[in-house]
């Protein structure tokens, strides 16, 4: 079934990119498995809406969805008969933390004539030759990086020529420290070979879940912390939330906005060798949403009794 | 004869990585290993050096060295074609990698 991925994210059709990077951001915060309440129905919205903004977020996906979203299954079938001719399987994927919908669309798939990179096909059947690789992205979360996981993967592979189906369970694990855009390779999952020769491999490639708390760069981790008016300018000691745990940092007095704090070793893991890399907290200036007359009373005074004028650099306007 | 390759030191042992041999790797990609020690030199594949100067590669090196594969048999590429060719692989993913960033930092 096609999702509706602007149902999904709730923006209408001809929402602006930063109107579904806001309505992302609010349903990640809401349901990122780390704070929602109903944990297993939060995990699987939040891959939804991830999956979603993977496309909504992306303009060429998005144009691509808008177009041919209602009849992707229609093209698929078409494309599947050209092909036919030609030899060759179909993958479809289940596990990989995208949907069927999201793999057919979007995912790296092996098709003899559309990926230049298959050998397979062009190579003459009596001849021994190692079967072409197959391409798939993997959804992987921040869990999954710091402490490494294993997933179980069902590969449906379709024999383009007969229809014939076969389904193989795989067992993947993914190495801790993995970023994104790296493949994860899965020996002899490939199309089989031709003649006697060894199958193709499965290289998955590593695409990590948006955090609705952090960013991530590599192995560091970018976080906006919020501060008030009045911790920036006494400085303050408070809580920032890290994959390691909360800890506390200090707030420099007088500290300016977007300045960044560096928290050394509390981001990802580097590799498997034990080095993390680092978490950054920028600093947001964040004012209440509303005063009380009595704060209204000490920000006048405050402001009475400041001579401070941050425009008094500025060259005047003639 | 000094040979300098495009080489990252590992210092984990690679038991229980996905890292393979330059023996493995000619395996699995077809080539004879001298061949891509050539491709090394010519730093068009990125390999891994253990402490003991045994050479590694990971599931990148695996694949990249399948598309030159490719290149050379499939459509005869020569070593400027492939140079030209993986050069923009390169670009290509590097600029991808770009975008999402910059698109991540707008969340």
């Amino acid at each position: 079934m096609t999702p509706d991925y602007y149902k999904l994210l709730g923006v209408s059709r001809s929402a602006t990119q930063d109107e579904i990077r806001k309505a992302f951001r609010k349903l990640a915060r809401k349901y990122h498995p780390d704070v929602a309440e109903d944990k297993d129905t939060a995990e699987e919205k939040f891959k939804e809406i991830n999956e979603a903004y993977e496309v909504l977020g992306d303009p060429e996906k998005r144009k691509k969805y808008d177009q041919m979203g209602a009849n992707w299954n229609q093209n698929q079938g078409q494309s599947s008969r050209a092909d036919q001719s030609s030899g060759g399987y179909d993958y479809q994927f289940e596990g990989t933390g995208f949907s069927d919908f999201f793999e057919q669309m979007f995912g790296g798939r092996s098709h003899p004539g559309s990926q230049p990179f298959q050998g397979g096909a062009q190579t003459s059947y009596n001849q021994r030759a190692r079967g072409a690789d197959v391409n798939a992205d993997i959804l992987v979360t921040l869990d999954d990086i710091m402490t490494g996981s294993e997933r179980n993967l069902q590969l449906q592979q379709v024999d383009r020529a007969t229809g014939a189906t076969e389904k193989k369970n795989v067992k993947i694990r993914i190495p801790k420290g993995i970023s994104d855009g790296q493949l994860i390779r899965c020996a002899s999952q490939g199309q089989p070979g031709t003649g006697g020769g060894p199958a193709g491999d499965l290289f998955l490639r590593v695409r990590l879940t948006r955090h609705p708390d952090y960013r991530i760069s590599e192995s560091d981790l970018y976080y906006t912390l919020r501060i008030s008016p009045w911790e920036a300018a006494l400085g303050a000691t408070v809580p920032v939330k890290t994959p390691h745990g909360d800890i506390k940092i200090k707030i420099p007095a007088l500290a300016e906005e977007g300045t960044e704090l560096r928290l050394k070793g509390k981001g990802l893991p580097i590799g498997t060798g034990g080095t993390f890399g680092n978490l950054y907290a920028q600093l947001s200036l964040t004012m209440p949403p509303e005063l009380n007359p009595e704060e209204k009373a000490l920000w006048e005074q405050l402001s009475e009794t400041s001579t401070f004028n941050p425009r008094e650099n500025e060259t005047p306007s003639s | 004869m000094k040979i300098e390759y495009q080489l990252t030191c590992i210092t984990e042992t690679p038991k229980g990585t996905s890292l393979v041999t330059l023996d493995e790797a000619a395996d699995l990609s077809g080539m004879h290993p001298e061949m891509i020690e050539e491709f090394l030199r010519a730093h068009l594949i990125q390999a891994f050096k253990s402490e003991d100067g045994t050479l590694y590669f990971d599931p990148a090196g695996i694949h990249r060295l399948r598309q030159i594969q490719h290149f050379r048999e499939n459509e005869g590429a020569n070593l400027r074609t492939i140079r030209y060719i993986v050069s923009l692989l390169d670009a290509l993913e590097k600029r991808d990698r770009e975008l999402r960033t910059l698109r991540d930092q707008l969340i």
